[in-house]
């Protein structure tokens, strides 16, 4: 066989490969959905035939309108939306989905998901919320940095929030998330993957809260308990509860304090605060936490006229700020330890630590059933260090 | 005289050190935490692997040493010597298709994975013969060159696999690792089984000694070339449970790409980290399915001096293909997996100590 029979034949087979790629979509044709919100539509009585959830889901999914960002810069407000919020109802995360493909000329690709929001009613129907987020944790398509909410009301209209000045209203929501940093009243950024860990280790956990505003805006403050043995909503904690909760964490990265000073307010910057959690288990019934909060930082504002040059003035300053920091710490300690009853605060995991054949024996009924947890005593204590007291001492003599 | 030179068809030690590491990082790494962390309690799981790390660089040294005791002879031929032509023709049958198995393997967990992760529409078959196409490819030159895209693949591979951990590091919890030790002996001893099975593979030993030029140094580098995957298993191992937790780790199917997802590097192509991730991934396997497959083919052309090689690649491809697509699902595969791995240790145990001590009895000796 000559060259050129030869290579004519590959030629031809070649041909073969033209038929194309199975997963080709292009990149104009997808519909990039970057955030839901599931709400509860109804709850399913009579009996059918056909296999159905006991609830009904209504899922709000929001689409990037790529178009209407270009828009967006020359500055003709509200001609286009930058987004696209669609409506899905089915009892199933898949099914509504699937449905989406109904009313969208675009096919939804979930790769860029970035936010679940699940209304406070569906969180409360036990296993519910773990059951929403199974389909996001399964899917290969989700990534495990998709923020999760728990909404005060109900979840769609939130999505429907003024996102000046950005363009997307799922990325407004999350640039706030990102100021928790700044706001110890917001809790961190719950990750799916975070979350995921506490489905598996039954430990109970807390996920940021967001509510709808008067003026149509979002507030992102406090959190939602999550009960760990059922994964259920229990109750919302409010921003100084949560401050609460950092401190004990040490998840605490910076904010102020404000405490009376001779009827006067002074105001410390922490700049940065620790947590050391020691824990005694001698006697299982009566499990002894001893919480260290110590925290760094600086005299931001005072409206007492201080020397701060005077060590016994700055040992009064600070430990006014310690009680304030235990007054804080008490108050949540009050509300998850006395009155729920539930470990949000995991202080299980450092009995698992410390003593893993106690762990074993009460791990089952550590905040329900017996609640192990309810037995034990905790306590706090606080150290505020002062560094400097800003770039003056005093502003009057 | 130069020792060594290129063009030829002779291979150095450093060829050698890099097959083994090459050949030995492949599947394992994506589900062994998951395998380790089901038998063993919170990091403890490590200790495990770095034992079952020490026995995989013993029977390397063990293998090497046997290899290297009869240079420029096949495997073949001084088993032969040993114990008879027809017990050295069972054996080495048994070795190809040992090989033939495990080609099969990494054909088709190539489709799963890609099939999964990567195209969601492309049947698996589509995915799995168009790789095994290019390990057809391979083997069709020279068994050096396969082994000179060692050199080249493996420090990309490993450069790649440590930025991952690295990534990860922000993610990662140290109160994940503790309490230590409190895994029972059972538990231990399950965790070596398990990742002593994620380390088989260098028993190409037995065929590639052959062609090396200075054959003595080859058990000291084959075991050095063990190290490598050993050290990197147990990084990812402590990584992904300091990252995920023990009990998170158990209930995923592949913890090692859950690894890579995690990471967001803010901004353009490495948003994507899994994307890179794959990418070296299927250099590794690539690597391990073409030196398997050049084994297998050393392997039967020793014993069937007359048949050509390209007509024992055409008998062994549609074999290998069938075989890999013979598992109907993943636990299905998983099976296949785990009879490769016992065959694996008969090969790497059995064999090597039943013919050196048949070496020592009879006192036949290599040219040595």
């Amino acid at each position: 066989m000559n060259r050129v029979k030869k290579g004519f034949i590959i030629f031809c087979m070649t041909l073969i490969l033209l038929t194309g790629c199975w997963d080709r979509v292009e990149i104009e044709d997808r519909g990039f959905n970057i955030g839901v919100a599931i709400d509860l539509e109804e709850q399913r009585g009579e009996e059918v035939e056909q296999p159905q959830g006991d609830y009904v889901f209504k899922g709000t999914y929001q689409l990037v309108v790529p178009r209407g960002l270009q828009q967006g810069e020359g500055g003709a407000g509200g001609a286009t939306k930058a987004y696209q919020n669609l409506v899905s109802r089915s009892d199933t995360m898949f099914g509504q989905v699937r449905n989406l493909a109904e009313e969208t000329s675009r096919t939804p690709f979930m790769k860029h998901l970035q936010l679940i929001i699940i209304s406070d009613e569906v969180a409360k129907k036990p296993k519910v919320f773990a059951n929403i987020l199974d389909f996001f944790l399964r899917d290969h398509e989700m990534r495990r940095g998709i923020n999760v909410f728990i909404s005060n009301g109900e979840a769609g209209p939130i999505f429907d929030v003024d996102p000046n000045p950005d363009n997307l209203p799922v990325m407004f929501i999350n640039s706030i998330a990102e100021n928790a940093r700044k706001r110890p009243e917001m809790l961190p950024e719950q990750r799916i993957g975070d979350i995921y860990e506490r489905l598996v280790d039954h430990h109970s956990y807390l996920v940021p809260q967001i509510k709808l505003g008067g003026d149509n805006n979002i507030e992102i403050e406090g959190a939602a308990i999550i009960h760990g043995h059922n994964n259920r909503f229990e109750e919302f904690i409010t921003g100084e509860e949560t401050e609460g909760v950092r401190f004990i964490k040490g998840e605490y990265d910076a904010g102020l304090l404000k405490t009376m000073i001779e009827d006067n307010l002074v105001v410390y910057e922490v700049k940065r605060a620790d947590s050391k959690i020691e824990v005694n288990t001698e006697d299982k019934e009566q499990i002894e936490f001893t919480i260290n909060i110590s925290t760094e930082g600086n005299i931001g504002e005072s409206f007492e006229t201080l020397d701060y040059t005077k060590p016994e003035v700055m040992d009064k300053v600070r430990s006014a700020l310690e009680k304030e920091i235990e007054r804080i710490a008490q108050t949540t300690i009050k509300k998850l330890h006395q009155d729920l009853k539930v470990d949000a605060l995991q202080l299980g995991s450092y009995v698992e630590r410390k003593d893993y054949k106690t762990w074993k024996e009460i791990k089952d009924n550590w905040d329900h059933g017996e609640n192990y947890f309810a037995k034990s005593n905790i306590k706090v204590n606080a150290k505020a260090m002062i560094r400097t007291s800003g770039s003056v001492i005093q502003i009057e003599k | 005289m130069k020792s060594f030179e290129y063009g030829d068809g002779e291979i150095g030690h450093t060829e050698i050190f890099y097959a083994v590491a090459s050949m030995v990082i492949a599947i394992g790494i994506l589900n062994l935490p998951r395998d380790l962390a089901q038998a063993t309690n919170y990091v403890d799981g490590v200790f495990s692997l770095i034992i079952a790390g020490l026995f995989a660089i013993l029977f390397t040294w063990m293998i090497a040493s046997l290899a290297a005791k009869y240079p420029k002879q096949s495997f073949y031929s001084y088993t032969a010597s040993l114990i008879s032509r027809p017990i050295a023709f069972v054996i080495t049958l048994g070795l190809t298709i040992h090989f033939l198995l495990f080609v099969a393997y990494e054909t088709r967990m190539i489709g799963v994975i890609a099939a999964h992760y990567i195209f969601d529409r492309t049947p698996i078959e589509v995915a799995s013969f168009s790789f095994l196409m290019l390990i057809v490819y391979a083997v069709s030159g020279s068994h050096v060159g396969i082994l000179r895209l060692n050199l080249m693949f493996l420090p990309i591979i490993v450069l790649i696999a440590i930025t991952i951990c690295l990534m990860n590091l922000a993610y990662f919890d140290t109160e994940n690792l503790s309490p230590f030790f409190t895994t029972d002996l059972k538990g231990y001893w399950k965790g070596v089984q398990e990742s002593y099975f994620s380390f088989s593979g260098y028993e190409i030993l037995l065929f590639y000694i052959v062609l090396m030029n200075r054959p003595k140094k080859a058990p000291k580098f084959a075991a050095l070339g063990m190290i490598i995957p050993v050290l990197l298993y147990a990084t990812f191992y402590v990584i992904t449970i300091g990252v995920f937790s023990y009990d998170t780790t158990q209930t995923m199917v592949f913890p090692t790409i859950e690894l890579a997802k995690e990471v967001e590097v803010p901004g353009g192509f490495f948003e994507r980290l899994e994307s890179v991730f794959f990418i070296i991934w299927i250099m590794a396997i690539f690597n391990t399915a073409a030196m398997a497959y050049d084994v297998s083919l050393l392997a039967a052309r020793s014993i069937f001096k007359k048949v050509k090689k390209k007509t024992l690649i055409f008998i062994f491809s549609p074999i290998i293909f069938l075989a890999a697509m013979f598992p109907q699902n993943l636990n299905e595969i998983r099976t296949m997996a785990t009879y490769i791995s016992y065959s694996s240790l008969f090969v790497v145990v059995f064999i090597p100590i039943v013919l050196l001590v048949i070496a020592k009895l009879r006192g036949i000796k290599g040219s040595e």
